[in-house]
């Protein structure tokens, strides 16, 4: 407390102070300030710096070495962005991702949305309904699921019993290069918990005024959706695309254990996975971290897309205001 | 208000600290996921520091004498890693307990996994200088391993007895010599063998095979078996890369050339003929659709075989017991060496070291896990719960001593093994450097580009083995010096 208020007055004492002196070094006091300040924001400090800024630049060196993890990096310069463009699998890994991510983003987005709406009522129990349909995200990404999934989709599994409950063909769901990326896809919509939270909060941000001026004036409910909630919501639908969207590029232990390492016929080799195999597989971490890298450049080029888009369907209220 | 609605700022800052993460999912060289030492071993081990042998001996510089070990005070804490299926687990769990029994200053840390999980640890260890004191080698890998010089050469613990090999046969220990210092200690002997279900057989009516079986005559039996006992001939794996290699092992040739620069065969014919045939078993239903076994991921403890719905077979030696176990003990069957195409010179299959424990170079304490492998080998107590799992024992006397004690599977086992060794292939020399990218795991290049391909009739036998050249021998190539 004493401390706080001392800075503030040290504080405005340097705002009194010509621009031009600003620079003169730090008290003695303000240091250990300062020093007490990053200490106690070190434990994320040291987390970032190892976990994360660390391993980041270090693969941008790697994507220009050879590097097999034992012996030291060897300098290649571009030959690994050289070798993506022959490489045949690496384009069926694209082509993967690039499926998989335009079928199951807008599946699980259109999902969450649907359920947000039912579940913003006021009903009694609708809490417990919330946490329900939440609960598959909480387990998301996780090999139990993955697990769970390829039961479910196995060839004597779940899908299939309720198939020839209703006398239809059995179907190899992971086996068929047509519908394996289907049971990832199916997944991700199955996972709709947290953009759906997102959506009802926002939803509950629209104020009920507007519906009932739109009553008033006749609107049914499907014109309430069109003309109040999607546009009322279009921060949040965009919030929650742009998100997913990477999400989307990013997906990997579905796919190495649903569909057995990116099987059949690398019809579902989702990028990093095909990554994974390279770099600790075969043991080229250079063109792994190469591979990397270009991801990045992708998924940021997207996310420019849609901010540029989101100039023509995105309303913000504030805005409107001006 | 809400925070979407004003705060587009906000989002603009979540994208990128979600981008930047994104960058971090690169391969770097720091580990992950670190596997945490125990902090035990953590704490002992400065204490531990002042009896340790150098860290890597010179064949010259005998190591410093540690001391004697029933009588080591200290405590001391090992790690140990092995790959394998859950019959392994079992049993090896039940060894170092045994072990720590008889050395209660020693404990034993282990780690297990399934084979591509396994290497992949494994690399990330070797590569964060955190690899456990004992791992489990393979044949395979073990040249590279070596030439990464994370391998400690054991003869000096050999020379003084740590390590007893009085009662092993020269050829069994040769395959861990490397450059003419022993740097693991095999495990068992091993070989490929086809399982047939001799009472399916009977039941369909179907005559066995002759002893020395081409390929023609496999294709021949699974029809007959399909067509007379509505039974899989083949059950899985046919997909398997061993099969590639055992193909040009009979003709007297290698997969590789001598020096690793490409491929070692001149025919690819063979290999198109093999796909040939596994494609129209295929679909006469003699062999399962490759789609159906990517479906299920049948193993050796849940396969076609196992539930009775195919008649043969083939899995290495050393996983018979773990098959037979599973398929159960009264099961009538024939162990067969691998069919072998036309025209043939030697057996398909070769006498392989099942596997090794190596002692890693960065070990603390390399004598305490010599103690363990001359433990794992020598113990006739230790291999009556291993029972050759791992293939047959290389102590005779430990093989003599374990004989009262074998099951059905494994008595089997062993005769086979012995029958196998006359007409096996002489054993290849270890994979060339890259070749983990043309074969050895599901996701190498023969496999993912041309087996699968030609199984779902997507790419014919012919273009696929022309291919299969091609892009080998651009990998392979890169070894030229």
């Amino acid at each position: 407390m004493n401390n706080s208020v001392e800075l503030a007055r040290s504080r405005s004492r340097r705002a009194a102070q010509p621009a031009a002196r600003r620079r003169v070094a730090l008290s003695r006091r303000e240091l250990s300030n300062h020093l007490s300040g990053y200490l106690f924001i070190s434990p994320w400090l040291i987390g970032f710096f190892v976990f994360t800024l660390i391993p980041i630049l270090a693969s941008f060196y790697l994507a220009f070495t050879r590097y097999d993890t034992m012996s030291a990096p060897v300098w290649s310069g571009t030959e690994n962005f050289e070798k993506m463009i022959e490489d045949t699998r690496y384009w069926s890994s694209v082509r993967a991702t690039l499926y998989y991510v335009m079928a199951a983003i807008p599946l699980r987005l259109i999902f969450a949305l649907a359920v947000a709406m039912l579940l913003n009522s006021d009903r009694r129990g609708v809490g417990i309904y919330r946490a329900m349909f939440y609960a598959p995200s909480i387990v998301g990404g996780s090999v139990a699921v993955a697990v769970m999934w390829r039961q479910v989709f196995g060839t004597e599994g779940l899908v299939n019993f309720f198939l020839a409950l209703v006398g239809a063909p059995r179907v190899v769901w992971l086996g068929d290069p047509a519908t394996a990326i289907w049971t990832l896809i199916i997944l991700a919509a199955w996972q709709f918990g947290s953009p759906m939270l997102i959506f009802l909060a926002g939803l509950r941000q629209i104020p009920a005024q507007l519906y009932e001026a739109a009553a008033i004036d006749g609107a049914g409910r499907v014109a309430k959706f069109f003309s109040i909630t999607l546009p009322m919501l279009s921060p949040v639908v965009f919030f929650n695309l742009v998100m997913q969207t990477i999400n989307g590029f990013i997906a990997f232990t579905q796919a190495l254990i649903v569909t057995d390492n990116g099987r059949p016929l690398d019809t579902t080799l989702l990028y990093v996975l095909y990554i994974y195999q390279r770099a600790f597989q075969n043991l080229q971490m250079g063109y792994g971290a190469a591979m990397a890298w270009v991801l990045l450049g992708v998924i940021a080029f997207v996310t420019w897309l849609l901010f540029k888009s989101s100039s023509r369907w995105v309303f913000y209220e504030s805005k409107e205001g001006e | 208000m809400s925070v979407f609605l004003k705060h587009r700022a906000l989002i603009v800052v979540c994208v990128i600290a979600l981008a930047l993460c994104i960058a971090a999912c690169a391969p770097a060289p720091t580990p992950v996921p670190p596997t945490p030492v125990p902090p035990t071993q953590a704490a002992a081990a400065p204490a531990t520091k002042a009896p340790e042998p150098t860290k890597a001996p010179e064949p010259t510089k005998a190591p410093a004498p540690t001391t004697a070990p029933t009588a080591a005070p200290q405590p001391v804490e090992l790690r140990i890693a092995w790959w394998g299926s859950q019959n392994r687990h079992d049993r090896t769990i039940k060894v170092i307990e045994l072990f720590q029994k008889k050395y209660p200053n020693i404990k034993i840390a282990y780690d297990f996994a399934l084979w591509d999980d396994y290497w992949v640890k494994m690399n990330t260890q070797a590569a964060g200088n955190n690899l456990p004191d004992i791992m489990q080698q393979d044949y395979a890998q073990i040249a590279s391993w070596v030439s990464k010089k994370q391998l400690l050469a054991l003869d000096p613990y050999i020379a003084d007895g740590t390590i007893n090999l009085k009662n092993v046969a020269e050829a069994s220990i040769k395959g861990g010599i490397l450059d003419g210092k022993n740097y693991a200690i095999n495990l068992g002997n091993n070989t490929l063998a086809y399982i047939l279900d001799v009472d399916a057989f009977k039941k369909a009516g179907v005559d066995l095979p002759s002893d020395k079986w081409t390929w023609a005559d496999f294709e021949k039996t699974a029809l007959a078996l399909r067509e007379k006992g509505n039974i899989y001939g083949a059950d899985n794996s046919l997909y398997n890369w061993e099969y590639w290699r055992g193909l040009y092992l009979a003709m007297g040739q290698n997969i590789w050339s001598a020096d690793g620069t490409q491929l070692g065969y001149t025919d690819d014919k063979i290999f198109a003929d093999f796909l040939k045939m596994a494609v129209r078993l295929q679909q006469a239903k003699a062999a399962p659709m490759r789609a159906e076994e990517i479906a299920a991921k049948w193993n050796v403890e849940n396969n076609l075989f196992v539930k009775g719905q195919a008649a043969m077979t083939w899995y290495w030696t050393n996983q018979i017991v773990a098959l037979l176990n599973a398929a159960g003990e009264n099961r009538n069957v024939k162990l067969m060496t691998l069919p072998v195409p036309a025209g043939a010179k030697a057996g398909a299959h070769y006498m392989k070291p099942s596997m090794f424990f190596s002692v890693t170079a960065n070990s603390k304490h390399p004598k305490e896990a010599a103690m363990f492998i001359d433990f794992f080998t020598n113990s006739v107590e230790a291999n009556e719960i291993l029972l050759a799992e791992r293939g047959v024992p290389i102590s005779s006397a430990v093989r003599d001593g374990i004989k009262p004690k074998l099951g059905k599977a494994q008595v089997t086992m062993f005769d086979f093994v012995a029958i196998a060794e006359k007409t096996a292939a002489p054993i290849p020399p270890p994979d060339p450097p890259g070749s983990s990218e043309i074969s050895g795991s599901d996701a190498s290049l023969i496999v993912t580009k041309i087996i699968e391909p030609v199984y779902y009739g997507k790419l014919s036998a012919d273009d696929a083995v022309a291919q299969l050249r091609k892009e080998a021998n651009a990998i392979l190539a890169k070894n030229k010096k």
